[in-house]
């Protein structure tokens, strides 16, 4: 397969839609851990899940793989997200 | 004699201007703002603090090799880690420095001269 420009700026949106997703799914694993070593936990399995797809080819694939990984995220994001500080839990209501 | 001392003075002080990053050829003006030399000034971390909890977050990183660390290192180019390490060092800076990074934001922080000027730069770096 050519690596027309095309494809390649497919690729790049695509390789920054992985980073997004996997940033903000790595806080909200954080917004779910009630205590830390859970946190710890989630975000190795997370990690994983990442991992396991690092080198799928094929850029539909890819894009769906994306699409289900995002939607999957929405689904689960955390109700009640914790804004703020990650450092310091406020027990001041926001 | 009071002018030669005030020479002498100024010749040392640092004069601080709009601190603008090259990344990838583009001019990336983080903030964009001078920082004054206000006298609270003190209530703001140092750079010598910056750096040594910059690098010292990057160092107790699992995937790291510590002995490989410098301010000038790229995370993925000279430390051998991937794009998601990149995503999880931010994240533990963001904890480290108590900051909430906007995704677009972190997502150009990929080395350490980045993140060190990123984290001195931010108003609310603890």
């Amino acid at each position: 397969m050519s690596a027309s420009a095309s494809y390649l700026a497919r690729r790049a949106v695509q390789k920054e839609r992985v980073r997004i997703l996997y940033r903000r799914a790595l806080k909200d694993t954080l917004n779910w851990a009630v205590h830390r070593h859970l946190f710890y936990q989630d975000a190795s399995e997370l990690r994983e899940k990442f991992d396991a797809n690092k080198n799928v080819e094929g850029i539909e694939t890819i894009e769906r793989l994306i699409a289900d990984g995002e939607a999957a995220y929405n689904k689960w994001r955390h109700p009640d997200p914790y804004i703020g500080k990650y450092y310091r839990k406020s027990f001041i209501s926001p | 004699m009071a002018s030669a001392l005030r020479a002498a003075i100024l010749g040392h002080i640092r004069v601080p201007v709009a601190q603008t990053l090259t990344l990838n050829g583009s001019k990336l003006s983080l903030f964009g703002a001078v920082r004054s030399m206000s006298s609270h000034g003190d209530d703001h971390l140092t750079r010598e603090e910056v750096i040594d909890r910059v690098l010292d977050v990057v160092k107790s990183f699992p995937k790291v090799d510590a002995s490989k660390v410098s301010p000038d290192v790229h995370f993925q180019k000279d430390l051998g880690l991937d794009s998601l390490d990149n995503v999880e060092i931010v994240f533990a800076l963001e904890e480290e420095f108590k900051l909430e990074i906007p995704d677009i934001e972190a997502d150009k922080i990929d080395s350490c001269p980045l993140a060190i000027e990123y984290i001195y730069n931010h108003p609310m770096a603890g």
